[in-house]
């Protein structure tokens, strides 16, 4: 019955999801924090248990501070993420030691809401040539509103998230020496998180290559996804050619 | 990509039999026996050069997993979730499928939303066992 339930909520879930909201989001608050017109307040990090908690947290902080009823106002960070940020490879930074700044360079503050251009980091994240123009419904938000109306949504917490996550020079360069030790080149991969009690085989090992502790890489946008592979092997034992697939046995 | 010992040695073992594949472990030994919530408090008593390789490896491992098409999370935590924001955003996310049924409607106000667009596996989906993540 459970199960049921969960499938059901999952279906519906799925359908509420909207690409264009999170995107429009995630632009908002780009060049809502470059508006050097705007006051800073600041978000203490730290908030949670892990670090992925942490950032999550720290994410809906910065949503719930950059808007208030009747106005909005930039954020900045204080504190630390824990041991992640203090110590002394990250010295006197803290979340610049990770990530890109929260707030543009006073040089660029204010001045870019014409250009509406994103940044690198976030074009690491974005589609080639995606447009990060603002669509009308969030350009025209309504600030007035209970701040839980315009932002209580996946979409406005994702976008934070991804805002959050702006992997700095230093990192990146850090991504960009094991790509050239392991010769990634060619991604997507395939990922899976955390333990699994059960252990995990690979039925086919032609096209998988691991990446930390259980992660798979995908071939070609066009073989059928793991999750039609897993029902796959789950019924049939058999291998269909070069896919790279999974199986928990 | 995981800050659970269990999975890492569960990994090694089976990587080892297996020289063909190429492994990429990035977790420092010192954090093998913690995991999560106890990872980011036992880290306080790790040398200052450890607390920063465990960060960079964890987030390396997080670009890494948000560039997916695909993410399979076995026992979904919050690390899963972030590359699920991330991915679904730049487009390149096409398919996250929770392997565990229990984690996945839970609410937390300050974390998450309640419409992630996970997928429930076609297959048994009680993969986690009960684990806490």
């Amino acid at each position: 019955m459970r199960e049921r339930l969960w499938s059901a909520w999952c279906a519906v879930a799925a359908a509420a999801y909207d690409i264009n909201t999170a995107r429009g989001a995630l632009s908002w608050i780009t060049h809502h924090q470059r508006n050097g017109s705007l006051n800073v307040v600041q978000v203490a990090m730290g908030g949670g248990g892990g670090l992925g908690s942490m950032l999550q947290v720290f994410s809906k902080q910065i949503v719930t501070g950059m808007i208030v009823k009747g106005h909005s106002q930039r954020v900045n960070s204080t504190g630390h993420f824990r041991w992640y940020t203090d110590n002394s490879g990250c010295g006197n930074s803290s979340f610049e030691c990770w990530f890109e700044p929260l707030l543009s360079s006073p040089e660029i503050a204010g001045t870019e809401y014409a250009s509406l251009k994103m940044d690198l980091p976030l074009g690491m994240w974005l589609p080639p040539g995606a447009n990060a123009s603002l669509p009308p419904f969030i350009a025209n938000m309504d600030l007035s509103l209970e701040p839980t109306a315009v932002t209580a949504s996946f979409e406005w917490f994702s976008a934070a998230q991804v805002f959050t996550f702006r992997p700095n020079t230093a990192l990146r360069a850090a991504v960009r020496r094991i790509e050239v030790a392991f010769a990634f080149d060619g991604f997507p991969d395939v990922g899976a998180l955390h333990h699994s009690p059960l252990p995990l085989t690979i039925v086919s090992t032609q096209a998988c290559t691991f990446v930390g502790a259980i992660r798979v890489r995908k071939v070609a946008r066009s073989q059928p996804t793991i999750f039609s592979m897993l029902q796959h092997v789950n019924q049939t034992g058999s291998s269909p050619g070069r896919s790279c697939q999974l199986s928990l046995s | 990509m995981t800050d659970s010992p269990e999975a890492a040695r569960q990994t090694r073992a089976w990587a080892a039999k297996r020289p063909h594949m190429r492994l990429v472990m990035q977790t420092h030994e010192a954090t093998w026996h913690v995991h999560g919530q106890a990872l980011a408090i036992a880290g306080r008593s790790f040398s200052h050069e450890v607390r920063h390789n465990e960060t960079e490896g964890l987030l390396v491992d997080l670009v890494f997993l948000a560039r997916s098409t695909i993410i399979i999370s076995l026992c979904t935590s919050q690390l899963a979730r972030l590359a699920n924001s991330i991915g679904r955003i730049a487009g390149r996310l096409e398919t996250a499928v929770a392997m565990d049924s229990k984690e996945i409607p839970a609410r937390d106000s300050w974390k998450y939303g309640t419409d992630e667009s996970w997928q429930q596996p076609n297959a048994d989906p009680a993969y986690c066992g009960g684990q806490a993540t």
